[in-house]
Formats: C-alpha cells, sequence, structure tokens
C-alpha cells in the first residue's frame, strides 16, 4: 500500500517561457510506483517472502537547481529489516498524463490552442493528515503478503534456444514466449477477422540459478471467453477471467496469470475507397497501445512483471509488438520467442507507439 | 439463535497476488458496498483514465459464482469465504 505522505501539483506554461496558465492538483495513481518498488526490491533481494512484507515511501526526488516544492520525479523506496533499502526513481513523465488531461481540459475552456506547446512542472507538498485520513478505509481491512512464487530456472538455457524479438531494454526482466503461443494467439487474431478477441497469458516466474535474476517465462495462452467483441473493442468480463482461472486450475502445473493478449483488426477500419498507396500509409496501420489498453493492463496487470501481446492484422501482415512496465510505466518492450521450428516464419518487429489522451506516445501509464 | 452482526473474509485480486482480510464486514451491508471498499486496499482503481467508473464482481469460491452487487452480505458470506474481485473492462483501438 501507498502512502500519499506528499500531494501533488502541476505547474502549467505555454511553450517557450510564455505565460503562466496555473497551477493544478492532480491525484497521482501510485500504486504501479509502490508495485515497482516491491518488485525492485524482489529482484535484488531475491526472497520473496521478504519483499511482500517491505515496507515501501513514496516521495519526490527534488529538483536539482530550483529544489522544493520543485519535483525532478518521484523516488520509491522498500525497507526491510536485515536487508538494505532498495530505491528506485521514476521520472517525471510519469506525470505526463495528468498534464495532457488538464491541456485538453484547458483547449476546452479556450484557455490554449489546440496542438498548442506548453511545459508544466511538478511541485510536491508534504500532505496534511486530514488529506491521509480521507484515504482511509471504514472496514478493518489487513493487506496479507503475497510473496511472488519463484520456480527454479536457467536464463542461459532459455536464451540459448530462442531468439529476441524487439529492443531489449537493459534492466528489465528478460521475458520468454513459446513459438507456439505466438502462433496461437496469431491464429485467434486471423480467425477473428473484423472482430477483436482476447487471451490469457499464463506461466511462472523463474530465479535463474547462476545470477540470481528474475526471468518470466508464458507457457500457454487461454484463449478469452465469455467477451464482448466489436471491430475496435473487446471487454472482458468477470465470467472471462473466472474461466480463465478455471483452465489454469485444471492444468495443475502451479501457473499463474501473467498478462494478455489481444488484437486490433486495423486493416478493416480503413476507408475500402482508400487507394493501395494511402493503406499502406495509413497511421492506423500502425502498432499502438490504447488509452483503453493502457486502462486495461493497469486495472488487470498491475504487477510489475506483468505483460501485453498485441497482434495488429493491417496490409501489410500480422505485426506483433509486446508491452509491459518499465518504472511504473507502460512501455513496449522487446522478448525472447522459444523458437521450436526455425522454418516457421515470425512476424516482422515493428515499433509502436502507445496514446496518451488522444497524443502518441512511445511510454505510458492511464 | 443470536445473528452475528459482522463477517471476516479474505478478498483477492484476479491474479491472486494482492491479497486482503476484511475483518468486521456488516452482514447488513450490500456486497457492491463491500467491493467499493475493497478496491483501494486491493490497489483497485474504482475509475478508467477517463473517469468513467469500472465495474467489479466478486466471486466466491465457496459458491463458485459472482455475487450480485445488490446482494446481502449476510446472505451470501460466511466465515472465512475467500472472494475474488474479477473486472469488466475493455481493451482495444477504439480509444
Amino acid at each position: 500500500m501507498s502512502i500519499q505522505h506528499f500531494r501533488y501539483v502541476l505547474d502549467l506554461c505555454r511553450a517557450g517561457g510564455g505565460a503562466g496558465l496555473g497551477q493544478f492538483p492532480v491525484s497521482v495513481d501510485l500504486d504501479p510506483v509502490a508495485e515497482w518498488g516491491r518488485f525492485a526490491a524482489l529482484r535484488q533481494w531475491v526472497d520473496p517472502r521478504l519483499a511482500s512484507e517491505a515496507e515501501i515511501r513514496i516521495g519526490p526526488v527534488w529538483h536539482a537547481k530550483s529544489g522544493a516544492p520543485y519535483a525532478d520525479g518521484l523516488r520509491v523506496t522498500a525497507q526491510a529489516e536485515g536487508a538494505p533499502s532498495v530505491s528506485v526513481d521514476i521520472p517525471a513523465s510519469y506525470f505526463r498524463p495528468n498534464a495532457l488531461r488538464i491541456a485538453d481540459s484547458l483547449v476546452a475552456e479556450k484557455k490554449l490552442e489546440a496542438g498548442e506547446q506548453f511545459t508544466y512542472a511538478v511541485l510536491a507538498f508534504p500532505a496534511s493528515g486530514a488529506e491521509n485520513a480521507k484515504a482511509g478505509n471504514p472496514l478493518d481491512i489487513e493487506e496479507l503478503p503475497v510473496p511472488v512464487n519463484l520456480a527454479p530456472g536457467s536464463i542461459d538455457e532459455e536464451v540459448e534456444r530462442s531468439i529476441a524479438f524487439g529492443d531489449l531494454t537493459p534492466g528489465l526482466v528478460p521475458i520468454f514466449v513459446p513459438q507456439q503461443v505466438i502462433e496461437e494467439v496469431m491464429a485467434l487474431a486471423e480467425r477473428a477477422a473484423e472482430l477483436e478477441v482476447g487471451a490469457v497469458l499464463i506461466g511462472k516466474l523463474h530465479r535463474d540459478g547462476r545470477s540470481n535474476e528474475v526471468f518470466l517465462k508464458v507457457t500457454a495462452q487461454i484463449p478469452a471467453r465469455h467477451t464482448l467483441s466489436e471491430s475496435t473493442k473487446v471487454s472482458f468480463t468477470a465470467e472471462t477471467w473466472a474461466a480463465a482461472q478455471a483452465a489454469v486450475n485444471l492444468r495443475r502445473s502451479k501457473e499463474e496469470v501473467l498478462g494478455w493478449a489481444h488484437n486490433h483488426p486495423a486493416r478493416y477500419w480503413c476507408n475500402k475507397e482508400c487507394a493501395p498507396e494511402a493503406k499502406q500509409r495509413c497511421p492506423l496501420a500502425k502498432p499502438f497501445f490504447s488509452i483503453a489498453d493502457c486502462d486495461f493492463h493497469r486495472v488487470a496487470f498491475c504487477k510489475p512483471h506483468c505483460i501485453a501481446l498485441l497482434l495488429t492484422n493491417n496490409y501489410t501482415g500480422m505485426k506483433l509488438t509486446m508491452y509491459g512496465w518499465d518504472r511504473a510505466i507502460i512501455t513496449q518492450r522487446g522478448f525472447h520467442i522459444i523458437k521450436a521450428d526455425a522454418a516457421r516464419l515470425l512476424p516482422a518487429v515493428e515499433t509502436a507507439s502507445l496514446i496518451l489522451v488522444d497524443h502518441h506516445e512511445t511510454s505510458c501509464h492511464p | 439463535m443470536i445473528q452475528p452482526l459482522f463477517v471476516s473474509i479474505t478478498a483477492s485480486d484476479l491474479t491472486g497476488q494482492k491479497r486482503v482480510r476484511a475483518r468486521r464486514v456488516p452482514m447488513a451491508s450490500t456486497m457492491g458496498d463491500l467491493v467499493q471498499d475493497l478496491l483501494p486496499r486491493l490497489q483497485l482503481p474504482s475509475q478508467d483514465s477517463g473517469g468513467r467508473a469500472l465495474t467489479y464482481h466478486a466471486r466466491v469460491d465457496r459458491l463458485g459464482r459472482h455475487a450480485h452487487s445488490s446482494e446481502v452480505v449476510g446472505d451470501v458470506l460466511v466465515p472465512n469465504d475467500q472472494i475474488t474481485l474479477h473486472p469488466n473492462v475493455d481493451a482495444g483501438g477504439g480509444r
């Protein structure tokens, strides 16, 4: 549980040292930050029980030049008795979605031109006792630590039988997905034609016996049942999750739900009358993780190791992209495909964008 | 026979990675009220980024079904029940 020791305010100005647009209090979702801190502790301590019980503190990193109350980002610190504290800095861009939403409101109020550039500064102030009390809960609720299950494994062995897919960001947990799983979710997307469909990815977190590094290995995909599919939307219902968990239980392999997959049938979104060259250039054909996708990932898969696969079916074929958490922010990431058959073709690597409040970004948090 | 006024249960998110024990849950409250109280402690957002309310359903493991939000806790839960919160959530290229 992250405790709000600070309240945050964004100070917006027109670009180029222009006039101030005002200061705006923001409600910041700090849970992904707390989760990132706990996961950093797990990777460093390699003690799931200790990491699950760690005390998590979140505060501002004061701006090097301007000093308090100006913040240059957030710092999350995990502390536990008998272990060195672990700190991770979260960039100030964590506040960018809040800034974009405020800017959209200012545009609607005609205080800012549509498309006009602006800058924002993050300010942090100690939260009063009343504000902390407001976050309280009427029920007597105790959080129960849930230590992560770490299965034994070897990164070297997995790498040896895999190929890298996309940019492998140093510092992120290595992820391995069997080619069979990739082919199955691609087949789901192809069969769905103009509809969006989904799947739940299951597998295990492992600890490398040599380096103690944590890595993730997907073992299977479970097609999402009881969903509502449209051309631009797929809804996972409560029954979807219950059915997926029932399938996991039936497998009796101690797997966990690690992520999800869905498709964007972009070729069906385009105007049929468009010239072939226009279809090739269509921005909708480029893979993108939408605002709804970011919200979905935050709601269902807030743990730092959780991942999302996206299949984008456009006029140049099926594109495969993966998204995950990096310092509490959702971003595109690379992974390893455990390749059983070198003769079978894999989709091409594609750079995607993430959409925040109608602005294309390279990363987002909801 | 005296009916208890409260019940203690445990609740988890869909991944099972976040879990809480809720003591003194009023038997007379609704499952919808209980879910709303549990969301912040399970670090689950009650709204999406656009401010739209998200819907969660409590699945009662013992019963093998989701409870309706208007059902009364005392009619559904018994001491030490385990519930799992499952969201109705949309993904896709439309937004």
